[in-house]
């Protein structure tokens, strides 16, 4: 029984095509470990993107500012403030305020440094608006116009065109990321086709028996795919324990910083999945390019 | 079973080493194949297996016209062949069981039924206790009786065989042409390539012999094996 299970355990490493001696098997593990490193990398880059993206679009979609212009010789009457927060609010769904000297401070703060004296500086009147989500009724003209029709010179503040500016921008360095990800999947198929094609022809002599025994190019095929396969997922699964210690180290680094600056990166079960696969994945790839790579060039052979 | 219509073959552009050859090998018999040294028995019998197509001529095999066939139509072809190739061509790094296993495995036959299979074989070939050993580590004679148990595992229809007794003294070289005498009784039709004038008298097989590449065929002188 014992004699058994040996056997099975021994079977799958066996291969009718010497393929485990030297012959570039470590340029394969390694190449597909660096590329895996940098493609986890890279994923969790675009995964911090997108959760960043959904930050901000909460944070900023929905909310408002109208902003009265400081102007020395005619300056807004606090009264007449009062009216047009009153009327705002009367809109469904609208809650406006005025912002504090507090408040401005905090925002201006990180330019200004927290000690300016803010009452002495020419600053415009603020008011801030949120409206909730699912509210259609008050539109953005609507707030402006009953703005305007409390304080001529008000001016409405959506940050609509800013926030789909910062979109755009996101949006477009996902895509270079992306790309970036397809670009090294592709430099791996590309270095395992060529390595397998080299494997091929320094094994010519087995190849050409294994066929006059009848084998079929499958067959021969599925020799280095599982090959192939076995020497990526050992790189890429180096790769991916790399780039783990890489982020763990960034994650060290991060926790003097506190997180004002940087959003933290928190990847969901399903982004942990994806990166957990990558070595799945580039063992896929890997066994997709020697299949193909070797039955065109066995198609040649007459 | 094996009809040659006028074939012919030269490597690339080389002169033509085999011209106009006529013959028939009927089903169950068994021929030696001689010549001198570069008379071109081995290029004949990559002919016959199937690992060279003719530069002229037509070959039939097992009623079929070897012409038509394309990569996937030949391989049926290859299985029922068995080959004992002249340098063995044994894949060194798996172990005498996995070698002969090969030609099962390539046809996709059960671990557990073909198990068997090949320890009898090995058995029956006076390698069972080498079921392990690499190649490497044989000697002539048991690399070239790994060589035969590999072309005789899957029951072939032809068995083809060059020099098979090339590296054997003759005690050995008898037995061996003894199993192939037991094979053939079984019905497998044999071509033996041999310089061995010797072996080619006791045993008293018809021969096609090949001289200017030519083939002509000595009847046998068949005693009672
Ligand atoms: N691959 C090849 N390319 C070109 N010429 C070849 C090739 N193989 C064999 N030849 C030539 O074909 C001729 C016949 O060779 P072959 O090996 O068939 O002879 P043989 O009868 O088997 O000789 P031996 O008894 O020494 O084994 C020789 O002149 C040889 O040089
Ligand atoms: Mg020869």
């Amino acid at each position: 029984m014992t004699k058994a299970k040996n056997n099975k355990k021994r079977a799958p490493k066996r291969y009718d095509l010497p393929l485990h001696r030297g012959s570039g098997g470590h340029l394969v593990s390694w190449t597909i470990g660096v590329m895996s490193y940098l493609t986890v990398l890279v994923m969790v880059l675009v995964f911090a993107l997108t959760s960043a993206q959904s930050v901000w679009q909460a944070g900023l979609s929905g909310r408002m500012t109208i902003e009265i212009p400081y102007n020395k010789s005619n300056m807004v009457s606090a009264d007449k403030q009062n009216d047009l927060v009153r009327e705002l609010n009367k809109l469904s769904g609208v809650s406006a305020r005025i912002l504090s000297l507090e408040d401005i401070g905090a925002l201006v703060g990180p330019w200004l440094g927290t000690g300016a004296a803010l009452a002495e500086l020419p600053l415009p009147v603020m008011i801030d608006i949120t409206r909730a989500d699912n509210n259609r009724a008050a539109t953005p003209a609507l707030i402006g116009e009953t703005a305007k029709k409390t304080i001529p010179t008000a001016v409405l503040d959506t940050h609509e065109e800013w926030l789909a500016d910062l979109m755009q921008l996101a949006k477009a360095c996902r895509m270079v990321l992306i790309a970036i990800s397809l670009i090294l999947g592709f430099t791996a198929a590309l270095t395992v086709a060529a390595t397998s094609r080299t494997r091929l022809a320094l094994h010519k002599e087995e190849v050409d028996l294994l066929h006059l025994i009848g084998a079929t190019d499958s067959y021969i095929a599925t020799q280095f795919q599982r090959q192939a396969f076995r020497l990526a997922i050992e790189g890429a699964a180096g790769g991916l324990f790399a780039a783990l210690l890489t982020m763990a180290g960034i994650g060290m680094a991060k926790q003097g910083l506190g997180d004002t600056l940087l959003p933290g990166i928190h990847l969901s079960p399903l982004q942990w999945l994806w990166l957990v696969l990558t070595p799945l994945i580039a063992g896929v790839i890997a066994m997709v390019a020697s299949r193909f790579t070797v039955l065109y060039a066995l198609r040649k052979v007459p | 079973m094996i009809q040659f219509e006028k074939v012919a073959l030269r490597y690339e552009t080389g002169p033509e080493i085999l011209h106009d050859l006529n013959f028939t090998l009927e089903p169950g018999s068994f021929h030696f194949l001689t010549g001198p040294s570069g008379a071109g028995k081995s290029t004949m019998l990559k002919l016959l297996y199937l690992g060279l197509r003719p530069t002229g001529g037509k070959i039939m095999m097992f009623g079929q016209d070897l012409h038509g066939l394309t990569r996937e139509t030949i391989l049926p072809l290859r299985r029922q062949i068995g080959v004992v190739f002249q340098d063995f061509r044994l894949l060194d790094h798996l172990s005498v069981f996995d070698n002969v296993a090969l030609p099962l495995r390539i046809v996709g036959r059960e671990e557990k039924e073909l198990k068997s299979n090949v320890n009898e074989l090995l058995k029956w070939v006076g390698l069972g206790d080498h079921v392990k050993s690499r190649p490497p580590t044989l000697s002539g004679g048991q690399k070239q009786r790994v060589a035969i148990a590999r072309a005789i595992i899957s029951r072939p229809r032809l068995l083809l065989a060059d020099e098979p007794t090339g590296n054997l003294d003759d005690a050995i070289g008898m037995r061996l042409l003894h199993l192939f005498d037991e094979l053939n009784r079984m019905g497998t039709t044999i071509v033996v390539a041999t310089h061995n004038e010797g072996l080619v008298q006791e045993f008293g097989h018809p021969q096609l012999h090949l001289g200017q590449g030519s083939v002509s065929v000595i009847a046998g002188s068949k005693k009672a094996a």
